[in-house]
């Protein structure tokens, strides 16, 4: 207490040297104030648990697109009553036939089955040449008649793709640049978040500290393919089988007649597994997403706080988180059969560099990856930060598995494009570090320090790529250049990339190219400005 | 997780792509729980209302303008503003900030052991406005850099200082001799 007590004193008589004569008097009043700090009992579990629904509804609407009206449920509601009677309604009409016909575990399903449609197998359907429209716009421009279609609900989307440009504009505009094109101020929900004419205008403070990294490729001489095309690859999504939303014609919950809804649909599906340490699972038909969580309402609650803070020695063995995940995957039928060999999430240490290991902080729930394979590729995330796959999470205390997301249907249109064949673009790209490095931060205010990040060998692999068309997503998979990150000089202990993934699609690259004006090959990463980091960090 | 980081993040989900959710949640729900068990004082309450604050933020992280201030500016707008909105489910008619505007026949729902430490500060924090008692608490109780409690409170640093210092001068003079004499022979 006396170290914050001198640190605040100094400061105030910084400020105003008149209150040097009160010293004594303002420690104590300090230190009163200190003395009655109400304690704030943060609960891990409560953390974990929200996190939990937080990547889940980040998953949904990464697959819907981002313009989609919100409909977000919050966590209360995921408490209340409303979902429990919604849950048990739909589990006693649709868990019986679903699970008789093992929707889940079934790799190929009947004609009678209403979940056809769901199989957990690859299914590449072959489009025309460029059936995606344009990939360089990433985003329409926003009209009036978008905007109102955003205030309703999300709409299926077209089967058969435009073979026309979709809305390729001179210059992609971001969300933001769009509404304030349209001279519309966008507020949050409920109250909550958003900014207005009357809120205070916050100045940007950018830390004092910052590293400029600079990409050297250390990796051996290769070549780009001979080919002149790239197929890239549109997940297709529907409400599938007829089947499935015919059951709602015949419906009556009592509260109102569903049979008098008209083209209706099922957009989701919870099941629950009403037993001690049981499931629910979260299915949509739409977006073809499967999410599974422990039924919160028939789980031993732990009391973490009263429990003693894990050690590294408490953390299973690789070899054991997987086998219980496996374990998990095989008694639920899930099949494995398109990803590649599961391996542990490492990000929780990340940050951790340099610190002594009896002061990380070790979470109660390990990860266990499965990194999606698509034609026996693998699939990465744009930023190069991840890999796309599922995830199954596992209390190390428990040794059960407490959740499992981004398990996805795999049917595909496939569409050739044309290939960058020229290889020195290519590598400008990835020794910037990606695509849509803007540099945007003032460098002349930082006290910058330099670091290099070394870069391996690429692999052609997979990029996941989100074209926007009005308030729906597109998700594409383009052939990709992977060059992993091998090393940070100085050693960088909060560098997260992975890899630095260039896309082969020559408009992407253009696009990218015409957007980004600026270009200035870094990313800046700011330290500590004031105190160096704890020993021990509380929340990370 | 670094300003620049944060920013290139946040960015990405702007676009679609939530790939970084997980770091910005890990780097500040800690904080903002503070910040609102600290209006609040009741930890169900604060786990209902953080729960909101994060919700909300993902599905209005489009809504972020970055030229009118940091993330974390934003972001801890919304957990001000899910705490207003808490208060006044209770009181329409009051523009309620914090448990400090309620009146002590209020029913209200404050964790036991925090009550009685509120009890020792009330009268003396009570009697500042919302906004000062805020600053007060996040450097005393908080203990955040100036710089920090300037992006959360939409002032300048050296207003932040400013205020912070008057504010002190005068819980001084409201705390007086007795709790000097206290500190000095009893070790509070």
């Amino acid at each position: 207490m006396e170290k914050i007590i001198q640190e605040i004193l100094d400061e105030l008589f910084i400020i105003d040297p008149g209150l040097k004569k009160y010293q004594k008097e303002l420690e104590a009043a300090m230190a009163k104030m200190i003395a009655n700090k109400p304690e704030e009992k943060f609960n891990e579990s409560f953390k974990e648990e929200l996190k939990m629904k937080l990547l889940a509804r980040a998953e949904e609407l990464e697959k819907a697109g981002r313009a989609r009206p919100s409909l977000w449920r919050s966590l209360k509601f995921w408490r209340g009553m409303a979902f429990a009677a919604a849950t048990i309604v739909l589990a006693v009409i649709l868990v019986v036939p679903a699970v008789q016909n093992g929707w889940i575990g079934m790799p190929e399903f009947g004609a009678g089955n209403p979940l056809a449609n769901f199989s957990g197998g690859i299914k590449v359907q072959e489009a025309g040449v460029r059936a995606f429209g344009d990939l360089g716009a990433t985003s329409a421009p926003l009209t009036e008649e978008d905007l109102a279609r955003a205030t309703s609900s999300y709409l299926p989307e077209e089967n058969a793709a435009p073979a026309a440009p979709l809305g390729s504009t001179p210059q992609t505009m971001s969300s933001t640049s769009r509404d304030a094109a349209l001279g519309r101020e966008v507020l949050g929900l409920g109250g909550g978040g958003g900014t207005n004419a009357s809120a205070p205008d916050i100045k940007m403070m950018p830390p004092q500290y910052a590293t400029k990294y600079s990409y050297v490729y250390v990796g051996e001489d290769f070549s780009l393919p001979e080919v002149s095309e790239v197929a890239v690859l549109k997940r297709v999504k529907n409400y599938g089988s007829e089947k499935l939303n015919s059951i709602l014609d015949k419906i009556s919950f009592g509260l109102f007649d569903a049979s008098k809804l008209s083209n209706v649909k099922v957009q989701t599906l919870s099941l629950v597994e009403d037993r001690d340490g049981g499931y629910i699972v979260d299915f949509n038909p739409y977006e073809g997403i499967v999410s599974i969580y422990e039924n919160w309402q028939r789980i031993t609650p732990i009391n973490y706080e009263a429990l003693p803070r894990l050690s590294q020695s408490d953390v299973p063995s690789d070899e054991k988180l997987i086998e219980t995940a496996n374990g998990f995957l095989s008694r639920y039928g899930i099949d494995r059969g398109n990803y590649g060999t599961p391996k542990i999430s490492q990000s929780w240490k990340l940050g951790y560099a340099g610190v002594r290991a009896e002061d990380i902080w070790i979470p109660d729930t390990m990860t266990v990856l499965y990194p999606l394979l698509v034609n026996g590729k693998e699939v990465w995330e744009q930023g190069g930060y991840s890999q796309a796959g599922f995830s199954v999470n596992v209390n190390i205390r428990t040794m059960k598995v407490t959740s499992l997301y981004g398990l996805q249907t795999q049917n595909y249109q496939s569409s050739n494009y044309a290939m960058e064949t020229n290889k020195e673009r290519v590598m400008k790209f990835a020794l910037q570090g990606d695509l849509w490095s803007q540099g945007d931060f003032p460098v002349e205010s930082f006290q910058v320090k330099e670091a290099e990040v070394k870069l391996g060998t690429p692999e052609i692999q997979y990029m996941r790529y989100w074209k926007y068309d009005g308030n729906q997503s597109i998700e594409l998979l383009v052939p990709a250049l992977v060059f992993p990150v091998l090393e940070t000089t100085p050693a960088d202990g909060s560098f997260y990339k992975s890899a630095v993934v260039i896309p082969l699609a020559k408009e992407i690259l253009d696009a990218a190219e015409a957007n980004n004006t600026v270009t200035p090959p870094t990313i800046l990463k700011s330290e500590p400005t004031i105190e160096p980091a704890p020993a021990v960090r509380e929340t990370q | 997780m670094d300003l620049v980081q944060e920013k290139q993040i946040v960015k990405a989900c702007q676009a679609g792509n939530f790939e970084g959710i997980g770091l910005l949640y890990e780097a500040y729900v800690k904080k903002i729980y503070s910040f609102v068990y600290y209006k609040t004082y009741h930890k169900e309450t604060a786990e209902d209302i953080v729960s909101d604050v994060f919700m909300k933020a993902l599905e209005n992280i489009g809504s972020y303008k970055s030229g009118r201030g940091s993330f974390s500016a934003w972001l801890y707008g919304i957990a001000r503003h899910s705490v207003v909105d808490h208060f006044r489910a209770a009181r329409p008619s009051i523009n309620i900030e914090d448990v400090w505007d309620l009146s002590d026949d209020q029913n209200l729902e404050i964790d036991l052991d925090t009550r009685q430490k509120l009890l020792a500060v009330k009268k003396y924090l009570a009697k500042f406005k919302p906004a000062h008692r805020e600053i007060i608490m996040m450097r005393l109780w908080g203990e955040m850099s100036y710089r920090e409690i300037s992006e959360i409170a939409g002032l300048s640093e050296a207003n932040c200082k400013m205020i912070f210092s008057r504010e002190m001068g005068k819980l001084r003079a409201e705390m007086g001799a007795a709790t000097f004499l206290l500190f000095m022979f009893l070790n509070l």
